[in-house]
């Protein structure tokens, strides 16, 4: 039996749309440690990974292990009825057929309670071992977002360069090439817009950038967002919650051109 | 009303007259049950075929003197029969009656030894009453045939006789090759010839036709149809005796005779001709012949025919009419053969299957379609970096 009561239903609103684009079903593994998920999209080459801890729900509630397979588009329509402000719980049986969606809005005593079938999902799962990067870089996610966004116009593919000046990246394509770069900088008065870098060694990498602009959707969980890169390992893009992670990693583009 | 028996209608052979003949009862050579037979002392053996109107259109007859001043005495003024049905006398070799004694189905039975022909008359008719066998056996006919199938030896101033397989074989390979040569009678002709013959397209355009002029062909139908018996049997038995009434019950004629709508066969003459031989010898095996002789037979005359080009033939026929089935099943769903019956499951799981994919297509959104076009070339699989963790 499963009761994990989410004091705001747009955390799991943002995660669900975050990745939804990524991967479609899904299983939500359920433990001690929290909710987690993980999956590859279609062609492999990326891999989404989230947790929402235990402590981020009050109550969180679980007998034993379950994992609930979902499709995302079916979950992402019962989160369509759920505000923001919602009081999110979610409910399971041991073995279950159904997972049950409750919205609460204390403002106008509301309930909403929604079944959304499950499905069967055979999944595998990746280890993913901790990893030492030689550049881990922190920036505001609006601002990755933005830069995605823009070099897409240019070309498919953008490289990472990481140094101790700061953060180029750089593409080129049909109709030419660009570059953003951004430098270290501190911002005391507002900690989020900060960007650092922590670098044991200059690395170089290329990425596709329609993954990319994709894991930006996930810009809504977090104001900052992490790349670490190293040689010979995918990216890690990290957004971070209050009680949580969505991350992203990403095979880096080798031997072209 | 009248307590004997109705009359029946026989037709008997015109040039005998009739104060010769006599019905005698004689095992079939096929089924072995007893069946009538009518014989004449020198004309020999003939066979009765009945003609029953099929009892989807029922017939009777209506009998009136020819001479309304002075009525047989049967007859009165005219009489009225509910049975429709008419006997045919044919002459037939009488060969056939004696086969199954002559080359019994165990071989232990059979006759191994030159026998004069009274000799072996008697070894054929023991065990049985002489009465009606010694009609057909006395007749000169049966003699000639006998000695058709037996080796002879010649024994003083008499033959003697022995049954020959091999003889026999000759005989009726020969009757088969005759009964095809020229053409089987009209209405076989047309159903084990041309039917099978045809190609599937001008079977749907020859139907077409049918259909107009069905139903005009209908009224003269019997009448015409009887009298294409008789002109048959007659040419027929003349020649060789072994006249062919057609198989008792396949008589009626359907309304499509050949005359009234020609059919082009497009088989070449050769692979008609062998088809006309193999209906032949299937008519006479199963009319006249015991089964073992039968099975003899059509090895027989695989080995002295060539059949290769009338099976190829065949084959490709049933081939393209399973193609023109399958064409027609498209349109009305309700032709369909029992073969199809799987492959139209086939076809609808496929469907469903596709359906859901379709259904599922539409699901995914627009940014997953996107990133499903996404270049992946250079990007290792996700699995290289990470392992699989144990379920």
């Amino acid at each position: 039996m499963l009761e994990a009561r989410l004091e705001q239903a747009g955390v799991l609103k943002k995660v669900v749309d975050a990745i939804r684009d990524l991967v479609q079903d899904i299983n939500f593994d359920c433990n001690d440690s929290g909710i987690a998920l993980q999956a590859m999209d279609n062609s492999h080459v990326a891999l989404v990974s989230m947790l929402l801890k235990s402590e981020g729900f009050s109550p969180y509630r679980l007998d034993r292990n379950i994992a609930l397979g979902i499709n995302l588009t079916s979950l992402t329509k019962v989160l369509r009825c759920a505000q923001n402000e919602d009081i999110l719980t979610l409910k399971a049986e041991d073995t279950p057929d159904t997972l049950s969606l409750i919205f609460e809005n204390a403002e106008n005593d509301r309930i909403s309670e929604y079944e959304l079938k499950l499905m069967d999902i055979d999944q595998e799962h990746l280890g993913i071992p901790e990893t030492e990067y030689a550049a881990a870089i922190s920036m505001p996610s609006a601002e990755f977002q933005r830069i995605c966004r823009d070099l897409i116009q240019l070309s498919d593919s953008v490289t990472i360069e990481a140094s101790k000046e700061g953060v180029k990246f750089s593409c080129s394509g049909d109709i030419g090439s660009g570059s953003v770069t951004l430098r270290q900088q501190n911002n005391v008065d507002k900690p989020d817009l900060s960007t650092k870098i922590e670098l044991t060694e200059p690395v170089t990498l290329t990425f596709s950038l329609k993954y990319l602009v994709n894991f930006c959707k996930a810009s809504a969980l977090s104001s900052v967002v992490t790349l670490s890169l190293s040689n010979e390992v995918p990216l890690l893009v990290e957004y971070a919650m209050g009680s949580g992670f969505v991350r992203f990693y990403l095979a880096p583009k080798i031997g072209e051109d | 009303m009248s307590t004997t028996k109705p009359p029946h209608i026989v037709l008997l052979p015109s040039t005998l007259p009739s104060t010769d003949l006599k019905i005698i009862t004689l095992p079939h050579p096929r089924t072995l049950v007893p069946t009538r037979y009518l014989v004449h002392p020198t004309q020999g053996l003939h066979e009765i075929t009945k003609l029953a109107a099929p009892a989807s259109i029922p017939r009777s007859w209506l009998l009136t003197p020819s001479e309304p001043s002075s009525p047989p005495k049967w007859l009165g003024n005219g009489q009225i029969l509910q049975d429709g049905s008419m006997y045919i006398c044919t002459p037939m070799d009488p060969l056939f009656v004696l086969l199954p004694r002559l080359f019994p189905a165990d071989a232990a039975d059979a006759i191994n030894r030159f026998l004069p022909m009274e000799d072996l008359f008697e070894e054929i008719t023991k065990e049985e009453e002489e009465g009606d066998w010694g009609l057909v056996v006395g007749s000169q006919v049966t003699e000639k045939r006998l000695a058709a199938v037996c080796e002879s030896v010649d024994v003083g101033d008499e033959r003697a006789y022995k049954p020959s397989r091999e003889k026999l074989m000759r005989v009726l390979d020969g009757k088969c090759v005759r009964m095809a040569k020229g053409g089987l009678p009209a209405t076989m002709e047309e159903e084990f010839v041309q039917k099978p013959l045809t190609r599937p397209m001008a079977e749907i355009m020859a139907e077409e036709t049918e259909r107009k002029k069905g139903a005009e062909s209908v009224k003269e139908l019997e009448v015409r149809s009887i009298k294409k018996q008789e002109d048959n049997d007659g040419e027929r038995g003349g020649s060789d005796g072994e006249a062919a009434a057609e198989g008792a019950g396949a008589l009626f004629t359907p309304p499509d005779s050949q005359a009234a709508r020609p059919r082009l066969a497009e088989a070449s003459q050769e692979v008609t001709d062998l088809l006309r031989i193999r209906v032949a010898s299937e008519f006479i095996s199963n009319n006249y012949l015991s089964i073992s002789i039968a099975e003899v037979l059509s090895d027989r005359l695989q080995k002295s025919h060539d059949f290769t080009p009338l099976d190829s033939y065949l084959s490709e026929l049933i081939k393209s009419r399973q193609e023109a089935t399958a064409m027609r099943s498209d349109d009305f769903t309700l032709k369909r053969s029992y073969q199809d019956e799987e492959g139209i499951v086939d076809r609808k799981r496929k469907k469903k299957e596709a359906e859901e994919a379709e259904k599922k297509k539409k699901s995914v959104s627009r940014a997953t379609k996107e990133l499903q076009k996404a270049d992946t070339r250079g990007m290792a699989k996700m699995t290289t970096y990470f392992t699989r963790k144990a379920a």
